[in-house]
């Protein structure tokens, strides 16, 4: 059966012909042999059956397109080339255009028959290829494999009655365990010692949508002769899982569950390696700072200020976070991998259906929750410049992750073990603020906005892989130690600056932070959030830092409590003073005012990078409306919240 | 005249269907079919293919969803 090959790149110079008679004349079965050409889509078994029939050892992968070349090889007496994978004669690549070539070469340079290599299981798609090779006066022979896959899918093939549909023979085989090849063989045979069939005529039409419908339309036809439709009734495990992942009712409540599972696995798993990093740079890694400060008589100045209760206060209390950022990444990440995301993806786009939204709209406002800025981008999709204002408008209010960081320290510090329910909660409320803003914009701004497709594709699930899983956790936590070590650093200087410059008097560096312009200009606006609960500057000048970036909010409050000591031995821990400081504020209530600054952080502007991009995408004027919108949803939602929690917390 | 498979799955697209499940429901033809006639309409650059993600893919830019959607 097997005989030898050889594995040649064809080449072709501008102008000249590729032939399968000429260019690789001298390998295989020699001078005058029949030439049989192997063909079919990337992942067909097309390369295993040319392996199994001569021979040889050429690639044979998992991936499309690991037929770069053409192999050539002794099959008995006849001359086998395994053409590049092609999915069809209408070249996309530079493969399938010299698949192309060779197959429709010069009459007496075509090879002498055609073996189309069709995947059973992908019955459809293997036959538009044959389709279009019967549309030449060529001898063509089916070689279906894959059949045990597609027995598993219910698929039972008829090849007699394939065969008769197609008007050429059809062979099931099985490459991997060499079943089938002696039918193929005889059917070689045979068919070369006939003419050529009839072409199928296909000139029906000029416009490329009509041929691929006349086309399909023949495909179609053949496979309602030859193969048994699975119908409903064969449910793949994937179809099974579906029935509760994308059902009208439990879709919806699963997509929360596993949401929620997701907040509280990560904050509960993460706490005590935070605790350990907050311990590293409040202790040893501050100790160490002053020593050296101290060892170069620099204890008290202002290097030391902005190195200690700057920079390791601030960026090392974000620092705590990379375990929980790291361990949200890999869980997303899984949920991606596993093909759960898409799922979830029907389950919401449904919902922004049903009241309204353009369903396109979805693809920015999912990437919004990675991180607005690329999410304003992403309105671009749109084709509706009112849909694409609408849309960059509410992508603002889609929790990013860096607000996760000042949600995950809020809740740990005023909820404890109830932290990851609490911001699960925050996440579902931006939701429903977006829909909500969404709804209300289009009943009065933009009442006559169309509606543009999106069609979500389902994957089949599968276990998530430590590869992938590893380089998409690196790749997004690289984006936010990235911020950390970028823009955190620079508004920490900035903020240290702000906080040693007097407001009324005083010498640069040697006052209470109280008095500094940064201190003095947030009690200014303090009185805004006495309804909401938490009317202390110190957590107003965070929110006003809070501009930059979120991330800022917590380097923020990091910096202005270790400045602000207050007096005694125990100054306590940034949790204890944050609490003690939302205690006073909001009259005995902390638990409603820190919910309400969570709901505030969650709706107001998200940083000055998000307001560039809506700035580039929908003009500054919108930009500006859109700034004074949030501001007002944020505040009344705040408002809302500790009036209403406070009633009976 | 009644549209070929392809036209029928590009007209379901069209109207709105959110998966290519309900393309098939919508349309009457085979699973099988309306997922090679969608391939079809991918390659003929009628329609696109996105990977759907929350954050950037490991493979770096110009592989998630919004490039691709941005390449149309």
């Amino acid at each position: 059966m097997a005989g030898d090959s050889t594995t040649v790149a064809v080449t072709k110079r501008p102008g000249q012909v590729a032939t399968c008679h000429c260019a690789v004349a001298n390998t295989g079965a020699g001078p005058g042999a029949p030439v049989i050409a192997l063909i079919g889509a990337p992942n067909s078994g097309k390369s295993t059956l040319f392996n199994a029939l001569t021979g040889a050892r050429t690639t044979v992968g998992n991936w499309p397109g690991t037929t770069v070349e053409v192999a050539r090889g002794a099959w008995r007496e006849r001359t086998l080339i395994d053409l590049p994978g092609a999915y069809s004669l209408d070249p996309l690549s530079p493969d399938e255009q010299l698949t192309r070539d060779l197959l429709l070469a010069d009459p007496d340079d075509r090879p002498d028959l055609v073996v189309v290599v069709a995947d059973a299981a992908h019955l459809s798609r293997s036959l538009y290829l044959v389709s279009q090779v019967r549309e030449h006066p060529q001898r063509v022979i089916v070689a279906l494999t894959m059949l045990d896959v597609a027995k598993r899918h219910g698929i039972e093939i008829d090849t007699e009655a394939l065969s008769e549909a197609l008007g050429c023979p059809v062979v099931g085989i099985d490459p991997r365990r060499r079943n089938g090849l002696g039918e193929l063989g005889q059917a070689v045979t045979a068919a070369l010692k006939i003419r050529a069939p009839h072409r199928r005529r296909h000139d029906c039409c000029a416009d490329d949508l009509a041929k691929a419908d006349e086309r399909f339309t023949w495909v179609a036809a053949a496979v309602d002769a030859g193969a048994a439709d699975p119908g409903e009734d064969r449910l793949t495990f994937s179809d099974r899982l579906d029935r509760v992942a994308i059902a009208p009712v439990l879709g919806p409540l699963l997509f929360l569950v596993v949401m929620w599972l997701v907040f509280q696995v990560t904050t509960t798993v993460a706490a005590p390696l935070q605790d350990f990093f907050d311990g590293l740079f409040s202790g040893p890694v501050t100790d160490a700072a002053l020593s050296g400060f101290a060892a170069v008589g620099l204890t008290g100045s202002w290097v030391e200020g902005l190195v200690v209760n700057g920079l390791i206060a601030g960026v090392g209390m974000i620092l705590t976070f990379v375990p929980l950022m790291t361990l949200m990444f890999i869980l997303l990440a899984l949920l991606e991998d596993s093909g759960y995301l898409a799922r979830a993806a029907v389950v919401t786009d449904r919902l922004m259906r049903a009241i309204g939204l353009p369903g396109k709209a979805f693809l920015p406002l999912v990437v919004g929750f990675g991180c607005n800025v690329p999410a304003i981008s992403a309105t671009r999709i749109l084709g509706d410049s009112r849909q694409r204002l609408l849309t960059a408008l509410l992508v603002p209010f889609t929790s990013c992750t860096a607000r996760l960081t000042v949600y995950v320290l809020v809740s740990t510090i005023f909820f404890g073990q109830w932290a990851g329910t609490v911001v699960f909660g925050i996440y579902l409320t931006s939701i429903v603020v977006m829909v909500a803003v969404g709804l209300l914009l289009r009943r009065t701004l933009w009442r006559t906005m169309g509606t543009e497709p999106l069609v979500i594709d389902l994957p089949t699930y599968q276990l998530p892989t430590l590869r992938l899983t590893a380089a998409v956790t690196w790749t997004r936590l690289q984006g936010f130690l990235k911020t950390a070590s970028g823009i955190i650093v620079a508004t920490v200087a900035a903020v240290w600056l702000l906080q040693s410059i007097p407001a009324h008097g005083g010498t640069f560096g040697e006052i209470e932070v109280e008095d500094s312009v940064y201190g003095v200009a947030a009690q200014a606006i303090t009185p805004v959030f006495e309804p909401a609960g938490f009317a202390q500057w110190q957590t107003t000048s965070a929110l006003v830092v809070g501009f930059v970036a979120k991330e800022a909010v917590i380097s923020s409050w990091a910096q202005t409590y270790a400045v602000d000591e207050p007096e005694g031995d125990d100054p306590g821990s940034l949790g204890q003073r944050i609490m003690a400081d939302f205690a006073h504020s909001s009259g005995g209530h902390p638990g409603p005012a820190a919910l309400a600054f969570m709901m505030f952080l969650m709706a107001y502007t998200p940083c000055v990078a998000t307001l560039g991009a809506q700035g580039r995408e929908i003009g500054w004027r919108w930009t500006g409306f859109g700034i004074v919108m949030q501001l007002a949803v944020a505040w009344l939602l705040a408002v809302a919240v500790f009036q209403v929690g406070s009633l009976w917390w | 005249m009644v549209a070929g498979p392809v036209t029928a799955v590009l007209d379901a697209l069209s109207d709105g269907a959110g998966s290519l499940a309900e393309v098939g429901r919508r349309t009457g033809l085979r699973a099988d079919v309306v997922q090679a006639a969608a391939e079809q309409l991918v390659r003929m650059g009628r329609a696109q293919d996105c990977v759907l993600q929350f954050g950037c893919p490991a493979k770096g830019c110009g592989g998630c969803a919004l490039s691709c959607a941005l390449r149309r």
